[in-house]
């Protein structure tokens, strides 16, 4: 079976990310093993450092640990997201630790075998608008996730923001990136509506906008404006781009 | 970044917080609807107060298009709202007949009745408790000033409840129109370039360009300053926080009309200094709509107001003026962050690829700005 990964970037993996080695399995190509780092989180600045050198170090939020990984590369590589999965046990353990009830609240995908969702789905094209450069993807999503991982282990919470679960998240992910005036990523989030059987669609496309003091549409009891306020102003952020079309 | 290029970016930032800062469209629609019912109320039907031919405008910030976000979230917008009765003359009425009848029309519908407040010094309260409230102003003309015509045209006379409990009958004046005029006339001409803009974008008339769609760099210059007032006063005592009709007026006055808004920022901060807030020795902020109305009055009776407000201003200074000359910026954005409470996206500095360490082995630092938001189904 002809080898997904070029040699360059096998190369490249390997001086980065000696431990992972690339294998077949079952007609399925992976990268096997463990990423060891070392990074700190500047908050003020919302910078993510690996390796940082003696003057960037910040030592409150400093973290060197390990995962054993594996990364299942996909046949549309490099035009599609490769699918990251946690396989040391360490997931269920920090999830045991703070009681949670499901590793949905550690961004576990179980519907993709506990495939980590690194960021929306939509958000996928806007960070690799062409090629996936496996490495830029390692340092910049990858690592920056098991960071955070170690980080909620230690800390209990995120280091940074999370989006909300599900079509709650997306309208949040569009919000955040609604002056860009992009169609196209509107269209994106749009489509990965995917809650309720697509139900969550309707607020976008019917006639009347939605208001704030509804009850929020996650099923607490709270107005939406208190409970999801930036997902609110995604969802009228959507429907002034997509309904101007139309 | 050499100078243009950092200006314009610097703009692009204030334009982004402005933005934040702005009441959003929903809500200001929002706002519009309830106080329109609330004018409908006291004004159409069978209401008792049809007789004076009541016209309820709004006034403030909401007329002036400068209104900002509450800082937290449980905080509510403010609405004031003039009731003027027309037809009523000063001779056949007092204060407290003219704000009872209003409060009394008010109670009349249930609904009201249930978010009335205690009794104001000058108005009723409508309190939509976490999201606006609402104070009803009732007022009649003040028909000796409006004979001075141009911006006294509209001029009002109000209640005051403390003062009439002190025995003094003396009506109060107030000129919330002639302010507004005498503010938009200070951005006149930018202010129709971008209702022309916005016009041409949206392929509509002008006409059909709602004026609160328009921000002019005055309007996004007085937000970005009430806001840095309230955080910086969030640390200290609030009873020494500068009103914001002071921050509007000198604004508007400095104002000329520039089309860029950190020109328009920095002109206004660098242009308030004693020599402007004074007359005569004495600290006077004139109200432009009614000179003998000055604004900055305590100023003479409690040394610690006219020090805060400078002491703020020095503080606005060093963060939009002096801190944008610094190299990053992301160090920039940072102070403008912290100073306003929000934080915005810049794009990535277009030169940083060639900052960042060349990865040649795989222990140079790796900087990830904004590291991604973890999602899940």
């Amino acid at each position: 079976m002809r080898n997904i990964l070029s040699e360059n970037v096998i190369k490249q993996i390997g001086k980065h990310y000696p431990d992972l080695k690339y294998v077949t399995e079952n007609e399925k190509n992976y990268l096997k093993g463990s990423v060891n780092f070392r990074a700190c989180y500047n908050d003020s600045e919302e910078i993510f450092i690996i390796n940082p050198s003696e003057k960037m170090l910040i030592p409150d939020s400093y973290i060197d640990d390990k995962y054993d990984i594996e990364i299942e590369i996909l046949r549309g590589f490099p035009k599609l997201f490769p699918l990251v999965r946690e396989v040391g046990g360490r997931i269920q353990q920090i999830a045991e630790k703070h009681s949670l009830k499901d590793v949905i609240d550690l961004h576990i995908n179980k519907n993709q075998d506990n495939a980590i969702c690194l960021c929306p789905k939509p958000a996928e094209k806007l960070k690799y608008p062409d090629k996936i450069d496996l490495v830029h993807f390692m340092n910049n999503l990858v690592v920056p996730f098991l960071y955070g991982l170690s980080y909620y282990d230690k800390f209990g919470s995120w280091p940074w923001n999370e989006y909300s679960h599900g079509d709650l998240g997306i309208f949040e992910f569009y919000r955040e990136n609604k002056e860009k005036n992009d169609l196209s990523l509107a269209k994106r989030c749009y489509e990965c509506l995917k809650e309720k059987n697509g139900q969550n669609k309707k607020y976008i496309t019917n006639k009347n906008m939605i208001k704030g003091h509804r009850p929020c549409i996650c099923g607490s009891k709270e107005k939406f404006r208190k409970c999801h306020k930036i997902a609110l102003e995604g969802i009228w952020a959507l429907r002034t781009i997509l309904n101007k079309k139309n | 970044m050499n100078m243009n290029e950092s200006q314009n970016e610097i703009s692009m930032m204030l334009k982004q917080y402005a933005e934040m800062l702005d009441i959003p469209v929903s809500y200001y629609l929002e706002a519009k609807k309830r106080y329109e019912s609330v004018g409908d109320w006291l004004s159409k039907g069978d209401s008792t107060l049809s007789i004076y031919n009541p016209e309820i405008y709004p006034q403030g910030s909401f007329l002036l298009g400068t209104v900002i976000k509450p800082i937290s979230n449980k905080d509510e917008y403010d609405i004031d709202l003039v009731c003027l009765l027309a037809d009523l003359k000063k001779n056949d009425t007092s204060q407290s007949n003219l704000k009872s009848i209003v409060g009394e029309r008010l109670k009349e519908y249930d609904d009201y009745k249930r978010l009335l407040d205690e009794e104001g010094r000058r108005c009723w309260t409508l309190d939509y408790a976490n999201e606006f409230h609402i104070d009803i102003l009732p007022a009649i003309n003040d028909l000796e000033f409006q004979l001075k015509g141009n911006l006294y045209e509209d001029a009002i006379l109000i209640t005051d409840k403390k003062k009439i409990d002190q025995g003094d009958s003396k009506w109060p004046k107030s000129n919330p129109k002639g302010y507004a005029k005498w503010f938009f006339s200070r951005q006149e001409i930018v202010y129709m370039v971008i209702k022309k803009q916005i016009a041409k974008i949206s392929e509509k008339s002008i006409d059909d360009v709602p004026d609160y769609k328009v921000k002019t760099p005055l309007q996004k210059v007085v937000q970005i300053l009430k806001r840095h007032r309230d955080i910086f006063f969030l640390k200290k005592q609030e009873k020494y926080k500068p009103i914001s009709i002071i921050i509007t007026t000198l604004a508007a006055k400095i104002y000329q009309g520039q089309e860029d808004i950190y020109t328009t920022l920095s002109d206004i901060l660098n242009g308030i200094n004693e020599d402007i807030v004074k007359q005569d020795g004495k600290f006077n902020i004139p109200n432009p709509a009614n000179t003998e109305e000055n604004f900055a009055d305590k100023w003479n009776e409690d040394k610690k107001l006219p020090l805060a407000f400078f002491d703020w201003i020095n503080n606005a200074r060093d963060t939009f003026c002096r801190n944008v000359l610094k190299e990053r910026k992301d160090q920039i954005v940072g102070v403008l962050n912290e100073s306003l409470g929000i934080k915005i996206m810049i794009a990535p500095e277009l030169d940083q690829k060639d900052k960042l360490p060349k990865v040649e082995n795989s222990t140079s630092p790796i900087i990830v700005k904004k590291p991604s938001k973890p999602w899940c189904f």
